[in-house]
């Protein structure tokens, strides 16, 4: 009996291989993907129990030396992680479908090589999600970014190669020079590193050490897209519509997210944060970060460009948690990884749906839009307001602890940042649906051939209409990843 | 152990070198066609054997000491087998196995059929005399033996010529400068000898570690640095090996990159820990300095120029350059975990370069050439090859998971305890760098169309596929549980240091 | 004794030295290697001059304890070298001489220019 945490790996593992084996078959190979990303939702929810009861084991996979190992354990924060990025790989396997062969065909260039990369950035996303110790978590970090390299690259035009050059460089320059030297410099003072509650820092490092590890882990986890690296994203929006929805809401960003509220829980230690001038100046950046990209966003023509800026900002939100790591702001970090996930999967859903569709790329030609392609921009409305925090959706509650926790420490600048912040996304998103809804269709907008379009293929409105209902219903009941935010270390008060 | 081998356990050291030795000399009386081939596998086959005996004889009882003939060192020669020896013992002849095995399309392509015979004969007494050195417990049979590996190596890059008559030229500029690098080492040793009037090296460091005073060491020092860094390719006296091997026939481009220069740096641990006098079991300052601003210039230079070459064979080269640089980085500081990370790459280096010159060697077989130009869109006409050369350029940036990042996170870790974090920071942007060069092939294999007069081309026959993932995937493997060779890795670091070993 | 004493010596390097000159100067690879043998010949003389002693004779055994032997190892030493040095050259030579058959040249600069413009015309 293989443990499930072992089954959570081998599965993507798995569908990493199965377009291989299956080549030309893709009927058979699109049903044999669902159904493993089903059973990988399955699985992650059968890991469940024994987290709730605050029972862990440990995985170990290979050894180093000893006390060295490659080794996987479960927690909360893991677990979050884990079951966004399962649940919406099914969605996101729908959708592909819809969309890659709505656009290319059934039989599109480099299939085998789109869906098995997919499946290893999922396998990617496990791992980091049930690492145990930066190791692991360093492991399957570098996984994601050399599994998605292709993905961005897909098309393989000069400016796929040229995305894909910034997003390599950005992305392993920082997490060789940067990341790696903070983990080997943690394995020194301390001599291990694993993850434990309350971090392993303290009392091996001295203050103005622990600072300085601070921002070279956090600027090191340049899958934040925190400024000054933050490049990367608007440029990988090259890739086809569903990689985007995998880089943004899924995968990518969010095991950089991910990693810095690991490594504040689990590495430096809240109460270390707290005290550190270092995560002060992470901080700073990362307010910084978002008051500017929410500006840049306002001023991008292209859908996917602004949704990219508006990722850009929210991810930083949680980074400005998992800084400031006051119980409530790492709460509502880790809560804010699925809430924003699932409206912004939505978002680019739409996006992608629009262009399958219309072939329109532009937000200014998407004037009344919404008589011909109404579930869609119903969808990117209620898309819109859970990213932006408004009730009654999900991005409600992850938004309302980041505030409560900016409060408890009275860090009034930041409070001001994620209110200004939320009045900026309602310029650069609302207006959107809106006009879609009561501007009027203008002809010259359409795109030759697209003049009278209609819906997308269900295939790609269905994920996206289940996506909307999900940040509905986590509104009202938040339930499980509520619970599993408030199980974080350092979240109780 | 295997039991047949039980009666000669003791003459192991020995029979590594006469093994390919016998079998060299008798590899021209088998002819033409596969025969020398067949003989020369058999060989390599049965040299691993012994070496890795010789390894689990020296990891249960220590190191093993073979007075050739009886007579006691230090007045007889000794063979003398540490583990550290065992290791690149077991790294050259297991290497050079695969490579032997892979090599037999490939030589027959580029070699003539009347040279076949002498060809396996030089190939086996190349490997004679790089195993003599690792073996050999005497300081000037080093240079002798030194002298029979280099003066084969020169005939096998030679060989090079029917494919391309450059071959000749830069066997003859790395003849100029091998025996030029010989014969310092040559100084350096008669300057030794002048001081203490021994030969034997573990006498040698005993008597200068007594008495080390004297312009007489320093300068036969200086005379062995350089030797020493002309044989293994240090920057910046590297300049014959970027052209030495990409000229050379693929398969001893393979060979000669996992183990002449490999042997280059054994030499170097061996002469500059346990003949030379230390400081308490380190180097001193302005030598760790010296040794590590050329490994620095190693870096860089190699991983520039590795990212500006036409061809893959030529990247190769200079990626080896910026390679040695790590190894010497580990070697010059001389902290227990740099050294076993240093001792790391040079084994794991030896998989990675070795199976990624074999690749090399395979566009050569299918393609008639490995310039960039004619690769562009290969990783979709030769799928496996091609996943290959990505999988050892990843080992070669350090990706976890590969066996690169195995020895990286062992050299950043000695390298922060003893306290050089510029040296650390060297390693990490050298592994930036090599992610440049990689992707450069990347970028040519998968992105760039097929070029459209390009001819059908198969994928690479399979007896010459296997070898080559038998390199990348151990490589692989040992990224992910590498516990065991860390440890005889460190047992090796800790027995060169002196600490207790 | 300082600096007569040290005849050999200066004998020696002054040897070496117009070897290596002759490498590194020398177009023409035959003197090239005619400079390496030289080269290895000023070694050869280090070598010997570190046995000889002063009213040393050859190292036979005899009755007499007042008989001063030369050290014969480096002497012994040194035919080893020698040999290596023979061998060198004569792989060396073989080498120019496969130059000369492909290139039409052993001069370093000619080679140099011929595969220089013939990569020229292949790309």
């Amino acid at each position: 009996m293989i443990p499930l945490e072992m089954l959570a790996l081998a599965l993507p593992l798995f569908g990493a291989v199965l377009p291989w084996l299956l080549r030309r078959q893709h009927t058979l190979r699109n049903c044999g993907t669902l159904l493993l990303s089903v059973a990988l939702l399955l699985t992650v929810i059968q890991l469940l129990p024994a987290v709730l009861q605050g029972q862990s084991s440990t995985v170990v996979f290979g050894s180093i030396a000893p006390g060295l190992d490659f080794m996987l354990e479960i927690d909360a924060l893991g677990l979050i992680f884990a079951l966004v990025a399962s649940s919406l790989w099914i969605l996101n396997s729908i959708y592909s479908v819809g969309y890659m062969h709505g656009l290319y065909g059934a039989n599109f260039e480099g299939q085998e090589r789109y869906w098995s990369c997919f499946a290893l950035a999922i396998l990617a996303a496990m791992g980091i999600a049930f690492s145990g110790n930066l190791l692991t978590l360093f492991l399957f970090y570098e996984l994601m970014t050399f599994s998605t390299w292709p993905l961005i690259t897909h098309h393989r035009s000069a400016a796929a190669k040229r995305s894909g050059r910034i997003y390599l460089a950005i992305l392993v320059g920082s997490s060789t020079l940067l990341l790696l030297t903070a983990i080997v410099w943690t394995w020194v003072l301390t001599g291990t590193v694993r993850f434990e509650a309350g971090g392993i820092l303290a009392g091996s490092a001295s203050p103005t050490q622990i600072s300085l590890l601070i921002l070279l882990f956090f600027f090191g986890t340049a899958k934040t897209a925190i400024f000054p690296f933050h490049q990367w994203l608007p440029n990988a929006m090259v890739a086809p519509t569903p990689v985007s929805a995998l880089l943004h809401a899924v995968a990518v960003v969010k095991a950089g997210v991910f990693t810095v509220l690991k490594l504040s829980t689990s590495i430096i230690g809240p109460t270390a944060m707290q005290q550190s001038w270092g995560a002060e100046v992470v901080a700073w950046f990362a307010a910084g970060t978002i008051l500017l990209t929410s500006v840049i966003a306002l001023s991008r023509p292209e859908l996917k460009a602004r949704l990219a800026y508006s990722t850009i900002g929210q991810l930083n939100y949680i980074v400005l948690g998992a800084a400031v790591a006051f119980p409530a702001a790492l709460q509502g970090g880790a809560l804010h990884i699925a809430m924003h996930a699932y409206g912004k999967i939505t978002l680019f859903f739409a996006a992608g749906a629009i262009y399958v569709a219309s072939r329109k790329t532009r937000v200014d030609q998407l004037d009344g839009i919404g008589h011909r392609m109404p579930w869609t921009m119903t969808a990117f409305l209620i898309g819109s307001l859970s990213t932006l925090g408004l009730p009654p959706l999900a991005g409600t509650w992850s938004k309302w602890l980041l505030c409560v926790g900016m409060i408890e420490a009275h860090q009034w600048a930041f409070l001001a940042t994620l209110l200004i912040s939320t009045l900026l996304g309602l310029g650069y998103l609302l207006p959107i649906p809106i006009r879609a809804f009561f501007a009027k269709e203008s002809t010259a907008a359409a795109v030759k051939g697209y003049e009278d379009h209609g819906e997308a293929p269900w295939a790609c409105r269905i994920p996206l209409l289940v996506s909307a209902l999900a940040c509905l219903v986590l509104f009202f009941w938040p339930g499980i990843y509520d619970q599993l935010a408030q199980m974080i270390e350092g979240s109780q008060p | 152990m295997l039991n047949f081998l039980q009666p000669w356990s003791l003459h192991f050291p020995v029979l590594l070198v006469l093994i390919p030795l016998l079998g060299g000399v008798l590899a021209p009386l088998l002819g033409r066609g596969s025969r020398g081939w067949a003989w020369a596998v058999l060989t390599m086959g049965f040299a691993t054997l012994i070496a890795i005996e010789m390894l689990l004889a020296i990891r249960a009882g220590g190191a093993i000491s073979y007075p050739l003939g009886g007579w006691p060192p230090p007045f007889g020669i000794e063979l003398r087998v540490d583990m550290l020896s065992a290791i690149v013992a077991l790294v050259v002849t297991s290497v050079s196995w695969i490579v032997t095995i892979y090599a037999r399309r490939s030589v027959q392509m580029e070699i003539p059929g009347d040279r076949l015979g002498p060809f396996w004969a030089v190939w086996l007494l190349a490997i004679t005399g790089l195993l003599g050195i690792v073996v050999s417990g005497d300081a000037f049979n080093v240079y002798v033996l030194l002298e029979i590996s280099s003066l084969t190596i020169y005939g096998l890059i030679a060989m090079g010529r029917s494919r391309d008559r450059k071959a000749l030229v830069s066997a003859f500029n790395y003849l100029i400068l091998g025996s030029i690098g010989a014969s310092f080492i040559l100084i350096g040793i008669g300057l030794l000898y002048a001081h203490t009037g021994t030969l034997n090296m573990s006498d040698l460091h005993q008597r200068l570690q007594a008495n080390d005073g004297g312009a007489t060491v320093l300068t036969a020092r200086a005379f062995l640095l350089v030797g020493l860094a002309l044989k293994m390719a240090l920057f910046p006296l590297h300049f014959w090996m970027p052209a030495a091997y990409s000229t050379a026939p693929s398969a001893v481009a393979g060979l000669l990159s996992a183990t002449a220069t490999k042997v280059g740096i054994y030499m170097a641990m061996r002469f500059l820990y346990t003949v030379l006098p230390t400081e308490g079991g380190t180097l001193t300052d302005p030598n760790i300095w010296l040794l590590g601003g050329c490994a620095g210039g190693a870096i860089f230079y190699g991983s520039i120029q590795a990212s500006r070459q036409p061809s893959l064979s030529l990247l190769l080269g200079y990626s080896s350059v910026a390679q040695v640089g790590y190894i010497v980085l580990g070697l010059a500081v001389g902290h227990i975990d740099a050294m076993t990370g240093s001792i790391l790459h040079l084994m794991f280096h030896a998989l990675m370069k070795g199976g990624l010159f074999l690749c090399a060697g395979i566009f050569l077989y299918r393609l008639g050439t490995n310039d960039f130009t004619q690769l562009a869109g290969i990783g979709r006409r030769m799928p496996w090859t091609s996943a290959a050369v990505v999988l050892g350029g990843l080992g070669m940036i350090g990706i976890p998971g590969t066996a690169g990042f195995i020895s990286k996170l062992h050299l950043l870790r000695g390298l922060f305890l003893a306290d050089y974090p510029i040296l650390a920071m060297l390693v990490l942007l050298g592994s930036a760098m090599a992610a440049i060069y990689t992707w450069r092939f990347v970028e040519i294999a998968y992105l760039k169309p097929v070029p459209e007069d390009a001819e059908e081309i198969l994928e690479a026959p399979f007896d010459m596929l296997w070898p080559v993932w038998l390199l990348i995937g151990s490589s692989l493997w040992l990224g992910l549980n590498p516990a065991p060779v860390v440890e005889i890795a460190t047992d090796a670091a800790r027995a060169l240091l002196g600490g207790g070993g | 004794m300082t600096l007569l004493g040290l005849f050999n010596h200066w004998a020696f390097v002054i040897i070496m030295m117009v070897g290596l000159y002759a490498i590194i100067a020398r177009n023409n690879m035959v003197k090239k290697i005619l400079g390496l043998g030289l080269f290895q010949t000023g070694i050869f003389l280090m070598y010997i001059t570190l046995g000889v002693r002063d009213g040393a004779t050859a190292p036979i055994l005899q009755d007499d304890p007042a008989v001063i032997y030369a050290n014969p190892l480096p002497h012994v030493l040194i035919l080893t070298a020698i040999v290596v040095s023979v061998s060198t050259m004569a792989v060396a030579l073989a080498l120019a001489i496969g130059i000369r058959e492909s290139y039409g040249t052993v001069e370093a600069d000619e080679v140099a220019a011929i595969d220089q413009s013939s990569q020229e015309v292949g790309c």
